[in-house]
């Protein structure tokens, strides 16, 4: 299957800041991709570079295969940026209707496709409203609506959850999972790993500027499976050496390790210590947010195999 | 190119749409309206429909040969032979007043007015000398009678010939003037648009969403043309209702009737419309990129327009010296061609030189303002919230994005 985006060592200096260093990845028809970093990583640089707003230094990007990028390309991308906004004093119809025409929709589709999406996200009575009048929520789902109506083939939303109550979340959600379905590639962006978790198949993950961890979620898991603990007992488990990132977990502790630290060095200086009643210690599963923390506090790196 | 028509249209009629912008393109034209009708109100009232009446005892003054004189609608004057009969028509209303003209008018040129409570209105007095003046003439020699009614026609001609001003009306020097003006702050007020358009466009965060459906030249330049589109709404609808009230007013007001088409003038804005525009757009659109708000980018455009307006100041010295070197610079100069040309174009003949070197150089800094414009707008657009520094416009138009 041919890739619809396909990123090669991508550069970007801005003066004396170089802002992405090295960035390689695919995505690929019928996936939902995450994009993952901390802020200033060089996500988002990433992402313009990608959609030609910001020329690359160096490296290559193609998407939809070879040539340069051109009207037509740009009519099958849907983008929701991170700094995103609607004309605040215009109507939200019209605009909805302005933005898919921009995209090469025809009126009359696009007017026809919109119906169900405004329904859909429970925006049909408020569409003779000005932008202004909508709730955060609101605009955050005309966005998505705005991203979506011309049903493109390359589908990259930043924080695609953000200003969304649980039920909106779950329904957003939803729709992504169908886009995928309908064979649509998906760069998803987001600092909630969860979601990340639940949606993505495979990611990468940005730490300045470079590309530290790429591959599948499943893998990756495995390369870092012994790099967490969860434990239960009396005592202060906040700050013990060899540890990075402590959590509560329903009544339980949850231990993020340093690289190269094994659980068995951290259960003997457990043991050793008075003070500290050890009543359950196991091997955790890591999550994506242990994985994330070992890798951008810790520098953690591991080549995952390419998908 | 289809992609800039949308952006065109949709920036039209979202502008065509504001309140703001009815009310000025509404307002404009009804206070003109209003001005000529209280006008016309001032010029009739008090003064009657009824004939004007004079008794003649110089034998002189024919009614007949005056009437065939081609001019506009004016009080119908009746003669009468004695005092007396001129009185009784008077008292039984038939006339709103009668002139005596004794025998010595010529040695003693003296009149006598008799009327009722309120004496004949300025117009019909303005008719009756006209009368006057019209019959002494044909008392002089064929030659000078000529000459008399034609009154002085002096052309000033430029010395390869090509130009020429004609003396024969005030008003044809002030038209284009004033036309000039309009014109031009019709190009200000599209400039002051477009700034509006891009900072609006700026503080909504849409160029990311838009930067990926359309290039950035498709959507200024769409963006440009909706708006010029829209104040040449205004300017139609304006010339519309000035034509209008003009027809009417001639009626009324004799002035007019020496207007003429300024067809020379009309061609001349015509080329330098478009370039003008285009350097103020730029200007604006640069401006807009590069600030934060809309309050800070009328801030600095409010600073920007000064090279633009400067030559206001010179009125004086137009209407006086048009010719002086000062004022060929200005002519010369691309932000300030425009204005200056109009406003000498009444009062000398610019020679053609002059004119071929300003439009060479307001194309050649429109165009290089676009190219500048379209930079800053590239990098100036994903900077959200804060301002491009010098140092970094310099550095980005180095070496582009």
């Amino acid at each position: 299957m041919e890739a619809t985006v396909q990123v090669t060592h991508l550069r970007k200096s801005f003066g004396p800041v170089e802002a992405v260093k090295d960035v390689s990845f695919e995505v690929y028809p019928g996936e939902i991709f995450g994009l993952l970093g901390p802020n200033g990583a060089g996500k988002t640089t990433t992402i313009r570079m990608m959609l030609d707003i910001f020329k690359a230094d160096e490296g290559q990007v193609r998407l939809f295969g070879d040539g340069d990028m051109t009207e037509e390309k740009k009519n099958r991308i849907g983008y929701l940026p991170e700094d995103r906004g609607l004309y605040k004093d215009l109507k939200l119809e019209p605009t909805l209707l302005y933005l898919a025409t921009l995209k090469g929709l025809e009126e009359a589709v696009a007017r026809e496709r919109l119906e169900a999406w405004l329904r859909r996200l429970d925006l049909y009575e408020h569409r003779q409203k000005k932008v202004q009048e909508l709730s955060k929520g609101m605009q955050q789902k005309a966005q998505i609506i705005a991203t979506l109506l011309h049903e493109p083939e390359l589908i990259v939303v930043d924080e695609p959850f953000a200003g969304l109550d649980p039920v909106n979340t779950r329904l957003v959600k939803e729709i992504m999972e169908e886009q995928r379905q309908a064979g649509r590639a998906i760069i998803m962006s987001t600092h909630q790993m969860y979601q990340v978790e639940a949606l993505c198949s495979r990611i990468v993950l940005i730490s300045q500027g470079e590309a530290m961890l790429y591959g599948e979620v499943a893998d990756i898991k495995r390369q870092f499976s012994g790099n967490a603990v969860t434990l239960q007992g009396q005592g202060d488990f906040s700050a013990l050496p060899g540890v990075l990132e402590v959590r509560r977990e329903n009544g339980a502790w949850h231990l993020a390790l340093e690289t190269g630290v094994a659980p068995q060095e951290l259960f003997r200086a457990l043991a050793a210590r008075g003070d500290i009643k050890i009543e359950r210690f196991e091997i955790a599963e890591p999550s994506l947010d242990d994985i994330f923390i070992a890798v951008v506090k810790g520098g953690a790196a591991a080549e995952a195999p390419h998908a | 190119m289809h992609k800039a028509f949308l952006v065109a249209r949709h920036a039209y009629l979202e502008a065509v749409k504001k309140k703001s912008f009815l009310i000025a393109t509404l307002g404009l034209p009804l206070l003109l309206v209003v001005v000529m009708v209280i006008a016309i109100v001032v010029q009739l009232s008090g003064s009657s429909k009824l004939p004007l009446g004079y008794v003649d005892h110089t034998g002189l003054f024919d009614p007949a040969l005056w009437d065939r004189v081609e001019r506009p609608p004016q009080v119908e004057l009746v003669r009468f032979s004695e005092t007396s009969e001129a009185q009784a028509a008077l008292e039984a209303q038939e006339i709103q007043a009668y002139y005596v003209i004794p025998k010595d008018y010529l040695e003693a040129p003296l009149l006598e007015l008799y009327y009722w409570e309120t004496g004949p209105g300025e117009l019909v007095v303005a008719s009756f000398e006209g009368f006057m003046q019209f019959n002494l003439i044909l008392q002089a020699p064929a030659t000078a009678r000529t000459r008399l009614l034609r009154g002085a026609d002096l052309t000033i001609r430029s010395l390869d010939g090509r130009r020429q001003v004609g003396g024969d009306s005030f008003l044809n020097m002030i038209l284009p003037f004033a036309a000039g003006f309009a014109f031009y702050f019709v190009v200000m007020s599209a400039g002051g648009y477009m700034l509006q358009a891009v900072t609006n466009e700026k503080e909504n965060r849409t160029i990311e969403v838009l930067a990926t459906s359309l290039s950035p030249e498709q959507l200024i330049g769409g963006k440009a043309v909706g708006l010029m589109a829209v104040v040449l709404t205004q300017l139609l609808l304006w010339g519309g209702v000035l034509v209008l009230v003009g027809l009417v007013g001639a009626r009324y007001f004799p002035i007019l009737y020496t207007l003429e088409m300024p067809w020379d003038l009309i061609g001349l804005v015509l080329l330098f419309f478009l370039p003008s525009y285009l350097l103020v757009a730029s200007v604006m659109t640069a401006v807009g990129s590069v600030v934060v708000d809309q309050q800070q980018g009328q801030q600095i455009a409010g600073l920007l327009n000064m090279p633009f307006i400067f030559p206001l100041f010179f009125v004086g010295l137009i209407m006086t010296n048009p010719n002086s070197p000062m004022l060929v610079a200005l002519t010369l100069f691309p932000t300030t061609s425009f204005i200056t040309l109009t406003m000498r174009w009444g009062f000398t003949a610019v020679p053609l030189w002059q004119m071929g070197v300003s439009w060479v150089l307001t194309v050649g800094a429109a165009a290089l303002s676009v190219w500048l414009a379209a930079r800053l707008f590239r990098i100036g657009m994903l900077q959200y919230g804060q301002r491009l520094k010098l140092k970094n416009i310099v550095a980005a138009l180095r070496e582009g994005h």
